[in-house]
């Protein structure tokens, strides 16, 4: 249920190279987020191939990021790295379950929107430029909608979610 | 993010035990669940020594619930699957004067914790309702 450390250090490798602005050596990278070059290469490559950043050789080479920062969600790069958010494989495979749709997808499906809701507006732009309580209110906003949305699908009020964001 | 496979079928074998309310063989429950024997065997003992389940064996035996359907969450399944492997993961160590990684930790927090609370509420009852 929890994100894998190689998509979070995907994310802090995006964070770092949209913070400067600039390309940035692979030791300058590595040694910030203490991993090895090996390690940051193997993530680095994913990133490349998708587009995200740029890699430069020679000595003033490294990495530099080429996608705007509030085009990059969290969503996105999970989907990257896990290539799925949903936690119930009934969600996302077709013929997982021997009846479809199955009780799991009824009881669940609602709070899979709340979670890629949440994951989808979040963007690198908003950690770096936006302050916590800004950008927790845009989530807020966010979700909300989703909420009320379920309302109207008339999702039983003891199947909503109730996130507990400050 | 994504469950591993034995909580994803833990779920399921629960659920058709609340479902059918009586004692099921092991190899119709492998059947069903389309795992194998031994698969099952070693996912039963996990729900059974978590006293979710109770197992007996020859030839009237099989598998059956024990603790009420309302009582068992989602949660709770993936708990005893999935526990020990949760509690032994370090969190990525924090970088000096990087705030974003702080709020990319919260940000982490959230998800997981609207997932958790959610997933406490959802009972095999309130799925079988």
């Amino acid at each position: 249920m929890q994100i894998n450390r190689t998509t979070d250090y995907a994310l802090r490798i995006l964070i770092c190279l949209g913070r400067e602005n600039r390309m940035v050596s692979s030791s300058e990278i590595a040694n910030t987020m203490r991993i090895s070059q090996r390690y940051l290469l193997s993530i680095v490559r994913r990133l490349k191939d998708q587009g995200y950043i740029r890699v430069g050789f020679g000595p003033d080479g490294g990495y530099s990021l080429i996608k705007p920062l509030n085009m990059i969600s969290l969503y996105d790069i999970i989907i990257l790295m896990e290539g799925t958010v949903t936690i119930l494989r009934c969600l996302t495979q077709e013929n997982h379950c021997e009846e479809t749709p199955c009780v799991l997808h009824d009881g669940y499906s609602f709070l899979q929107d709340i979670i890629e809701c949440y994951l989808r507006n979040l963007t690198i732009d908003m950690l770096i430029n936006q302050s916590m309580d800004t950008w927790q209110k845009t989530i807020i906003e966010k979700l909300n909608k989703v909420m009320g949305q379920n309302q109207e699908a008339g999702i039983p009020s003891s199947k909503r979610t109730k996130y507990p964001l400050r | 993010m994504q469950l591993n496979i034995s909580t994803d079928y833990a779920i399921r074998i629960i659920l058709y035990l609340a479902k059918n309310e009586q004692v099921v063989s092991s190899s119709k429950l492998s059947k069903v669940i389309r795992v194998s024997p031994r698969y099952l065997l070693h996912i039963g003992s996990k729900l059974r020594d978590a006293g979710l389940i109770n197992a007996t064996n020859g030839p009237t035996g099989g598998y059956s619930l024990i603790k009420p359907a309302g009582q068992i969450s989602l949660y709770d399944i993936i708990i005893i699957m999935e526990g020990e492997t949760q509690s032994r993961q370090r969190p990525t160590p924090e970088i000096e004067g990087y705030q974003e990684f702080i709020a990319l930790n919260i940000a982490y927090k959230h998800v997981k914790s609207t997932l958790e609370q959610s997933l406490k509420n959802i009972t095999i009852a309130s799925l079988l309702s």
